[in-house]
């Protein structure tokens, strides 16, 4: 019979002394909120290929740990982008 | 209650748009458009304020069969009718493949715009006849793997097909309806 401690090694989980499980990854800020020089433009497809996935789908903000306000300027930039043939819409190389 | 200034107009705004042209244009087809987005700002009462030449550029994907594409960026003052008036008129050209417009600012004062003169020409587009299908020049020379063979093998050819099983009577099936 499986025990609890069994169970909490399933799906990429660490555990601490007191036998909880935590995230291994570390939760990083939203990158343009921390510097406000940047500047999300469709017109720069090199600054928006970090938030595409090499297929070329939009990667998710609790993956890329863009703040809500960032990754909605940023998905409609790619759609832009996209829309003038500067970013795939998806990419199967 | 402060009274609105009269100097800035609300009616204009700024607007940028970015066309596509085919890559074998030449010099008279990409004034054409050109001369077109001049007269329609003019027209229109609204002010080029910046125009950019992007160059021939690889499209991320392909729009009908072109895989290339000039890129010209145009910014411009206008009231609310100068995007569809410009829109219609790429739309009609047939050398323009793709163009997109977006508002950049959303109220413009008019008469306080500084326009150079180098900003807003158009640059002649000169560009060197491209190779017609590049990747046939990279194939020749030997940089490109040769595409793997699709035929099948010939065991695929002479591989048997199973015969289908003849249909067998459902003896449980027939004594139900010949009994109803």
């Amino acid at each position: 019979m499986r025990d609890d401690k069994d169970r909490m090694d399933r799906g990429g989980m660490d555990h601490d002394a007191t036998g909880g499980a935590f995230r291994r990854s570390r939760r990083r800020g939203c990158g343009y909120c921390g510097d406000e020089s940047l500047v999300i433009d469709y017109k720069d497809p090199q600054a928006l290929k970090y938030f595409v996935t090499e297929r070329g789908k939009i990667v998710p903000r609790r993956i890329s740990g863009v703040c809500a306000k960032h990754q909605r300027e940023l998905a409609n930039a790619i759609k832009r982008a996209r829309n003038i043939a500067l970013m795939p819409f998806t990419s199967n190389e | 209650m402060a009274e609105p200034s009269a100097a800035v107009s609300p009616r204009f705004r700024e607007y940028e748009t970015v066309y596509l042209l085919r890559p074998d244009i030449d010099k008279a087809g990409a004034a054409k458009v050109a001369q077109r987005i001049e007269d329609v700002v003019g027209r229109l009462n609204g002010k080029l304020t910046l125009v950019e030449t992007w160059g021939r550029r690889q499209l991320s994907h392909a729009i009908g069969r072109t895989r290339r594409a000039v890129y010209i960026y145009v910014k411009y003052v206008g009231g609310a009718d100068i995007v569809a008036e410009i829109e219609r008129n790429l739309r009609m050209l047939d050398d323009v493949l793709k163009y997109q417009t977006v508002l950049v600012n959303p109220a413009v004062d008019l008469a306080s715009l500084q326009i150079e003169a180098d900003a807003v020409r158009f640059e002649e587009i000169d560009l060197p006849e491209e190779l017609e299908d590049e990747r046939a020049l990279e194939r020749a020379l030997g940089f490109v793997e040769p595409e793997p063979r699709m035929r099948p093998t010939e065991d695929e050819y002479t591989a048997e097909e199973p015969e289908p099983a003849a249909p067998e009577a459902k003896p449980a099936e027939a004594t139900e309806e010949a009994s109803s």
